[in-house]
Order: structure tokens, then sequence, then C-alpha cells
């Protein structure tokens, strides 16, 4: 019998706010933070207008954004876990890291030079991991997992092995993605952007709106804790680059998989964190997947990107952040932006805010490159 | 961590001649694949061919991908598109296939492989973290054998980019580009295999601390950022200025393309960091 993991701390920041208790409270008031981007002056103007977005209420310097987020966030979660005696590993999730600063120099320069070409001699995406490491005084390992948006949810399952293989005694897990030219513009490209708020799950649903922040978890093995991290899986689903089997199989494998390496059957699953991104193909997959993985009893699932937007590969972290800490404050929060159900899924996501049930939840990621990754927590 | 238990089943790796070695591996040509991923595509493939087939047989394959600078070839283009001056514009394609994943997507569909699927990139020790990875998901459990690689691609005309990247301006050595790879198995499920990782560490610790934790019978290959060490049991370090020159090394030892006497071998290498990993491979018999 291995010690248990504990989730003892976690912390966000996101377009709810710069703390957890700022995005639970509005999460429980079933507010929404995406809008207009105001302080994202970096994003350039294409087809009129700045983005629609889950941009972080976050005032500080444009070029001084992302190592703040990322600061505030890890504080939040670390004060809250308290110190550890142990080895400290740093596992991070994220899609462009610190790369996103060449965006904002080049727009600094061309403030002076509109002509100027932009210039790509950025450190990787490790960046970000090495920053928390010094941060938080970590001597275990770091790694950081670059895999879409299933980025820092890969983070946390590979920090459960590093725990249980003994590499280190905490794992700090950050997800993060900071609003980049790269992305808003890719995800423009490729239609997916619902010029309305988007509504996961919903038949009118018509897209998603990107989102930004870091999201925190501190794992401790041994230690005590609200939560407990169980399991995990891992598939890739080759047949397509942008989305999952949308007949839900690789979702139903994927969810089955971490069921069984945790070691819980289906019917212990007392709630669902879904990925629910608001675009077709994707709640299309997942619904139908949820409804193949839990034939006996379908526990609620909801999906907060309504809310939050789509923070990329930062979603894993600080959707599970916002979730336990809603969990901890006593409820379950209701799926941002849902309205009328879609007879194609069959599946209605959580409507309304509910007393937190006690069991396992299970924590669903997918992303482009076929990922598709799931965790379980269980209630300690 | 330690981990005696998990060995090389096969290993591969391919620099040159991207194209045709592509071709050749696969029969035929693909659209909207660059050399980053055909760089992938070949090493891994070619490192599974080299597999005993029974190892491979009803085996749940794991790919785990490490890459310092993901598919440059693909994102810097892209975002010279995004941020044009006066005619900002993006290709949908090349947004999707610029994903930090893209490359393991590709391999895990030209070998048919749809089990865990991981990319890492950490700096300079992306491959030593993609193994460390492969190895603790082998023991929890998640996968019966890993295809562990690391690549990195280059562009030439964008050199000044890449060592500012690397933090590597004023470096000794040659920029370069490749991709090698390994088959993990443990050894439980593979009797007989002869060659072990024997372990795999990665955290803070001086240059000192780290080469002392060899075992004395190991030559210490060093990485290209220790291009100073020297000792006894120290060979002279990687000169290639490439995030997963690592992967292509402990191949070329494991083939023999580089001569390494003893029975061990450690390499070492840190970031800039400060960040430091130690893997150590054993071969017996």
């Amino acid at each position: 019998m291995t010690a248990p993991l504990a989730i003892t701390g976690w912390g966000a920041v996101s377009a709810l706010g710069l703390t957890t208790a700022d995005a639970v409270r509005a999460l429980r008031e079933g507010r929404r933070g995406l809008g207009p981007t105001t302080r994202s002056a970096h994003l350039v103007d294409v087809n009129g207008g700045r983005p629609y977005a889950g941009e972080a209420p976050l005032d500080c310097p444009l070029d001084e954004r992302a190592r703040t987020m990322v600061t505030l966030a890890v504080e939040e979660a670390v004060r809250k876990a308290g110190p550890s005696d142990g080895v400290t590993g740093v596992f991070v999730g994220t899609t462009g890291g610190f790369f996103v600063d060449a965006d904002i120099a080049l727009y600094h320069e061309r403030l002076t030079n509109p002509a100027a070409s932009p210039w790509f001699g950025r450190r990787g995406v490790g960046e970000v991991a090495e920053a928390v490491a010094l941060q938080v005084g970590a001597t275990g390992p770091v790694a950081t997992f670059s895999m879409a948006c299933t980025s820092s949810a890969a983070a946390v399952a590979a920090a459960a092995s590093h725990l249980r293989g003994g590499t280190c005694d905490r794992a700090v897990v950050v997800g993060f993605d900071l609003l980049a030219n790269m992305t808003v513009y890719g995800f423009r490209s490729l239609l997916l952007c619902d010029p309305n708020p988007c509504r996961p799950f919903d038949v009118r649903r018509a897209g998603l709106q990107l989102g930004e922040g870091c999201g925190v978890l501190v794992i401790d093995r041994g230690a005590a804790g609200a939560f407990h991290l169980l399991g995990s899986a891992n598939r890739i689903d080759v047949s397509n680059l942008t989305g999952s089997a949308t007949d839900g199989s690789t979702v139903e494998a994927v969810i089955r998989g971490a069921l069984a390496h945790s070691k819980v059957n289906p019917e212990q699953v007392v709630s669902v964190k879904a990925h629910g991104t608001g675009t077709v193909d994707n709640d299309l997959a997942e619904g139908r997947g949820i409804a193949r993985a839990f034939t006996g009893g379908r526990p609620p699932f909801a999906s907060l990107k309504g809310a939050i937007g789509h923070t990329l590969g930062a979603a894993g972290a600080i959707e599970a952040a916002l979730w336990l800490g809603c969990l901890d404050a006593g409820f379950l929060p209701a799926s941002t932006g849902f309205g009328e159900p879609d007879p194609d899924i069959g599946v209605i996501p959580a409507t309304a805010v509910r007393v937190a049930p006690r069991g396992v939840h299970v924590f669903n990621s997918f992303g482009f490159g076929g990922s598709c990754v799931a965790f379980a927590v269980r209630d300690a | 961590m330690r981990s005696p238990s998990v060995s090389i089943l096969a290993w591969a790796k391919t620099s040159d001649d991207v194209e045709a070695r592509h071709l050749a591996t696969f029969g035929k040509g693909f659209r909207r694949i660059g050399n980053y991923v055909k760089l992938a595509q070949v090493g891994a493939q070619s490192c599974l061919a080299a597999a005993d087939p029974l190892a491979l047989k009803h085996a749940n394959v794991g790919v785990f991908m490490g890459t310092g600078l993901g598919n440059t070839e693909a994102a810097v283009p892209l975002g010279e598109g995004i941020l044009h001056a006066e005619r900002p514009w993006c290709s949908p394609m090349a947004f999707a296939g610029s994903v930090g994943n893209a490359a393991a997507f590709y391999v895990a569909r030209s070998c048919s492989l749809d089990g865990a699927n991981v990319t890492v990139s950490q700096e300079e020790l992306s491959f030593e973290a993609a193994l460390l990875e492969a190895v603790l998901a082998l023991q929890d459990g998640l996968v019966n054998l890993a295809l562990v690689g690391g690549i990195d691609v280059l562009d030439p005309a964008r050199e000044a980019e890449h060592l500012a990247r690397l933090d590597a301006v004023g470096l000794e050595g040659r920029c370069a580009m490749g991709s090698g790879w390994l088959l993990l198995g443990e050894v439980a499920r593979c009797p007989g295999r002869s060659t072990l990782i024997e372990e795999v560490w990665i955290g803070a610790a001086d240059v000192d601390t780290l080469v002392a934790g060899a075992p004395s019978d190991a030559t210490v290959l060093p990485g290209w950022r220790l291009a100073g060490l020297r000792g006894p049991n120290v060979a002279p370090a990687e000169t290639r200025l490439m995030s997963t020159a690592a992967a292509l090394r402990v191949v070329e030892v494991l083939d023999g393309t580089e001569r390494v006497s003893t029975p061990a071998f450690s390499h070492v290498h840190r970031t800039a960091q400060g960040t430091a990993a130690r893997v150590t491979i054993r071969r017996s018999g």
C-alpha cells in the first residue's frame, strides 16, 4: 500500500480573478469572465477589434504579465499547502510558456518602428518550470509537458508517477498560458471561435473563447489533505490531429482507463469536470464518451470554459484548482453557458450549482495532437 | 531515480538525408509534413523495426518524445505570418500542425500505436526528462513498452535565433538536428536483455556532485554545456549544439559509433539555469 497523494494546495489566476477564492465566489454566483480584451495590447488587430476572450484582470506592465501571473498562482497554492521538508519537483503544462514575450517585445518595438520584424530568439517552453523551481526552491526533477490543451493534465498525471516512484516528496504542478497572437489567430483561422460567449454542450454552441491564466496544484505524498489524487490515463486518438472520435469511444477509453488505474469503478464517480470547449465536435465526442463510460447512473458533469474561456495548456490545472476549490467550499459548479440540450449528444451537463457530493471526481482534458488525458481524485 | 528493472530493447537514430530516408521507410510521400515530423517518424519506425517482434506483440506501447525547441520549422513561419507588419495571415493547417505534440501524433499514427503519448520540452534536458517519464510510466504500469525519443530541428538560415534560444551564443560546437530513439521495457517482460537503464536523475546539483554520482566503472559523457569538464573517466563533451543531442549520442554509444570501453556510461548535462541530469546505462555480457 503506497502512501496517499494528498492535494494540499491549489491556486489560480483566471478571468474570474487573481485567486481561487475570487473564482469560486464567481462560479457560485454564476458569473462569467469573458469579454473584450483590454489589457493584452500585444494582440494584433486582425479582422477588426480585439478578441473576445477570458482575460485575467491582472493590472501590471504588459511585459511582466506572464511571470506575475505564474508567481501569484504558485504563491497562493504553496501558501495553502504549507511548508515541506522533502524534495520538491516541478511539473508544468503549457503550450507557449514565456514565448509570448516575443509577441510583447515586438509590440513595444513597433510603437517606434512599425515595420519591425519579429525575433524568436527566446528560450523554449521549459523556461517556466525552471522559473517555478527557483521560486519554490525545488531541488527535485523539473519537466514541462507541451501537449496542446492536455498539457497541464498530463503534468498532473506525471507528478503522480514521480511521487509514487520516489523522485520527489512534493509536486508543484503548474498550468500556464497567456493570450498570444499565435493561438488567438490560429483558432480564428480554424473557424473555432464563437463570436458570442461560448456554450459548451448546448445545441447552439458555435465554438470557443480563448482564455488565459495559471493554475497550480501542490501534491504531497503521505500528507493530510482534503483530496487524494488517484490514477490517470493517457491515450492518443490517431484518427484526427484536431479532435477525438465523435462516437465517444476514445473519451470512454480514457475515462475507463483512469478509473481502472485508480482502482475504482464508474459507480463511485460523483462528478466529472468536463473539458467542454463549446466546439461542435469536442462536445459531441466528450458528451457521448461520458454517456458510454457511465451507463449505470451518470454523475453530474460541467464545463468551466463558459466562465473562464479555454486556457489551452493551462486548462487542466486551472480547472482542477477551481473545481477542487468549489468542492472545498461545499458546492459543485454549474456548466456556464449551457441552455438547450443537444439531442445528438444525449446527455445534459449540470444546469445549477448543487451541494458537493463526496466520492471520486474525474477530470477530463482533450487536445490537438490526439491527446486525451483523464485523472481521478477522491475526497479524503 | 535508480531503475535497474528497465531494459533497452532497441535503438535507432537519424540525422541526415531526411527526405530520402522517409521515403525509403514509408514508401510514399506525405503532404504537409516537414523535416521535424519526418525525423521523428523515421527514427521511431527504425527503432521499432530493430526490436524483436515478439516483444511488441500485444504490448501497450507509449510514445515519450522530448524536444527542446519543438517544431520551429512550422512555428516560426507561422509566427512571422501572424505578426507580419502589414498583412497578417495564418494558415489553419500550419497552426494545427505547429502544436508541441504533433510529431508524437504522427509517430503514433505511422507506427499504429494508441497508448500513452507524452511530449516533454525541458530545455537542454528534454530527452533526459522524456526518458525519466518513460521509466516511471513503465514502473507505474501505465505502459508495457516505451518508445522514447529526442528530436530537434534546425533552419540553417536562422542559426542566430537557434543559438539564442539554446542560450548557447559563443559556445563551442555546431548547430545540429536529428532524432534518436530507444525502446524500453521492464526486465520482467523482456528477460535476457543485457542493456539496462541503471539511473535517470534530474534535479538541482553542481557539476562536481553530478559527476561524483556516476558509478566508478562508468565513462562520463558530458553534454555540450559542460565542455570544460575533465577527469580520468570523462570523455570529450558533446559538440552538437542541440537540445536533445543526448538522444543521438546514447544511440551512437549503443551502436558502437562512439566507442566506450567501460561496462557503463553516464551522460551528464545541465541547463543554463542550473537544473542537472545524469543518465547511466549499463551493458553486460
